[in-house]
């Protein structure tokens, strides 16, 4: 479990006790949880079938406020929203599960903010600038790209450790998800 | 940096710099010509302090953007692990394996 993850479950729509047991099953998973923890993860994912969409909201919110940054004309954040949803829908496939949904939400999230940054970049080095400023931005670059990199290699592996099991039943989301490998 | 007087002589303008431990006067000029040097080293130094405060200003917008993006970043992956485990992964060594039992 990484530093933080337990500040991050607590902001999860959950109640405490669901909350201790995502962050207890998150301390066990180099080490094999329990089929007990499995078991009170599955309950906990089927009695809130509407948690994937609630954090995909969040990542939509934080999407408008990049899209916002990069320009004020309403046409060319139609163009960008446009891009956007584009890229969802060619990662996601045609029959996503509310899981690949989130995962793609945030990569959709990290490739316009690697966007973000590249424009910002370019202008920056279209004009003279301090030697501070140019390693700032290249910095921030390769941040925000790696950080992309990431988010899709995340979906990838989640697709394809899940298509891997022979049936899966994941009820992250409303709809059950059944995978037959 | 400043202008200095000798008794009713002057201005003269030195500039003070720091050599380890120590710090120098710079003689730079006397008269009207250490006054202009005075007046432009003033505004090259507010300068720099407007870029440096610009600097910090725009950081700290990127950080808030960055926070938000690497905040929903760890969210998504925490739901995805709990997913995975749900279903019978565990992850030594930080690869996932699915377990026997």
């Amino acid at each position: 479990m990484t530093k933080g993850t337990e500040l991050r479950v607590a902001e999860l729509p959950l109640s405490e006790a669901d909350q201790a047991a995502f962050v207890a099953a998150l301390s066990a998973k180099n080490n094999k949880p329990t089929a007990a923890q499995r078991a009170e993860l599955a309950r906990i994912l089927n009695a809130h079938p509407r948690l994937a969409y609630e954090v995909i909201n969040v990542g939509r919110i934080v999407q408008d406020a990049i899209i916002g940054r990069l320009s004020s004309h309403p046409a060319y954040q139609d163009i960008l929203r446009r891009q956007a949803d584009d890229l969802a829908v060619s990662l996601a496939g045609t029959a996503p599960t509310p899981l690949e949904r989130l995962l793609v939400q945030n990569v959709v999230l990290c490739w316009l903010r690697w966007q973000d940054c590249e424009w910002r970049y370019d202008a920056v080095m279209a004009e003279s600038h301090t030697l501070t400023l140019g390693a700032y931005w290249e910095r921030k670059l390769s941040m925000v790209h790696l950080r992309y990199e990431r988010a899709l290699e995340s979906l990838a592996r989640t697709r394809a450790l899940l298509a891997r099991l022979p049936v899966v039943q994941v009820n992250i989301a409303k709809q059950q998800i059944v995978t037959n490998g | 940096m400043a202008l200095e007087w000798r008794g009713a002589a002057g201005p003269y303008y030195y500039k003070k710099r720091r050599r380890g431990s120590q710090v120098c006067s710079e003689y730079v000029g006397g008269g009207e010509l250490g006054r202009l040097a005075y007046a432009l080293d003033v505004h090259t130094q507010a300068e720099r302090a407007q870029q440096r405060e610009e600097l910090c200003r725009m950081v700290d917008r990127e950080r808030t953007v960055d926070l938000a993006v690497a905040e929903f970043a760890a969210t998504v992956q925490i739901l995805a692990d709990v997913a995975l485990i749900a279903v019978g992964y565990h992850a030594p060594c930080r690869a996932w394996r699915l377990s026997r039992d």
